[in-house]
């Protein structure tokens, strides 16, 4: 079932990958730091942070989707958001899990109540309910209707996730694209922007092999009913 | 602990849900692949 667009993208990720690992691990030099602890440590940063944008850009796909069914009440703009929420959940899963594993070296705690780590569990939770909403509930319009907006009122909460760290004093650390004292070196800025780009493939990729199957899923299951019927 | 372990369990972690959802939608694949064989079984019983 793998079509030619699939296995370039296959190909460009794996190579893709290969590249972040020698620029992460081996081209980017380490950063200046208190600790040897945190110098490691920092380098989790190059996939934690793209696998939250990977996240965040997976959430608004659903918000498009969610409004695009709502208006056009096309079954293609749900299913495109279903499998979007999955790889949303998928990669805020992972930000959540690497988080507190390079919070433990640097801060000395795995997990603190602060309002970037508190909203990013708060979206995680969401998009956990809205995946549970679907699965629960039996298939048809009232299913789509009510996933569409937690689809929306969800995705209110990823500029929160974004903002937080301007809006409240957090001991999470400030947004390292921003000109100024804490901004990127450019070996890093490359490293990161690359990783960051890689991630959207992957995305991209993901979320073509997840739609197709549910297209298949979606159309099985109507013949089945069909054949029910008859 | 030392900090190269969190580091390869960050990395792990990652690799881990990127191959395992990959596993997930490869499972979907096989599992639509037998419903799919039995549709046809259906219809041609039918028939």
């Amino acid at each position: 079932m793998k079509s030619t667009i699939d296995k370039i993208l296959l190909v460009v990720l794996l190579i893709a990958f290969l590249v972040c690992m020698y620029l992460i691990f081996i081209w980017v030099p380490q950063i200046k730091a208190s600790n040897a602890s945190e110098q490691i440590a920092q380098k989790i940063f190059y996939f934690h942070v793209p696998s939250a944008w990977l996240g965040f850009l997976a959430f608004f796909i659903v918000f498009i989707t969610s409004v695009g069914y709502l208006w056009k009440r096309d079954r293609r703009y749900e299913l495109i958001g279903v499998a979007s929420a999955e790889i949303g959940v998928l990669f805020i899963t992972l930000v959540l899990l690497t988080g507190p594993i390079w919070a433990k070296p640097v801060w000395g705690i795995w997990w603190t109540w602060d309002a970037r780590l508190t909203s990013s569990l708060i979206l995680w939770l969401i998009y956990v309910a809205y995946l549970m909403l679907r699965r629960y509930l039996p298939d048809g319009s009232k299913r789509a209707n009510l996933s569409a907006v937690v689809g929306i009122l969800g995705f209110v909460d990823v500029p929160i996730v974004y903002y937080s760290i301007r809006w409240w004093e957090t001991q999470h650390p400030k947004a390292v694209m921003a000109s100024g004292e804490g901004s990127l070196a450019q070996p890093m800025f490359i490293a990161f922007m690359f990783s960051l780009a890689t991630f959207t493939v992957l995305y991209v990729y993901l979320l073509r092999k997840r739609y197709q199957l549910l297209v298949i899923e979606d159309s099985i299951n109507k013949q089945f009913k069909e054949m029910e019927i008859l | 602990m030392d900090a190269y372990v969190y580091l390869f369990l960050a990395y792990s972690i990652i690799w881990l849900g990127i191959f395992g959802f990959m596993w997930y939608m490869n499972k979907k694949a096989n599992h639509i692949e037998q419903d799919m064989l039995l549709l046809k079984e259906m219809i041609d019983a039918k028939k």
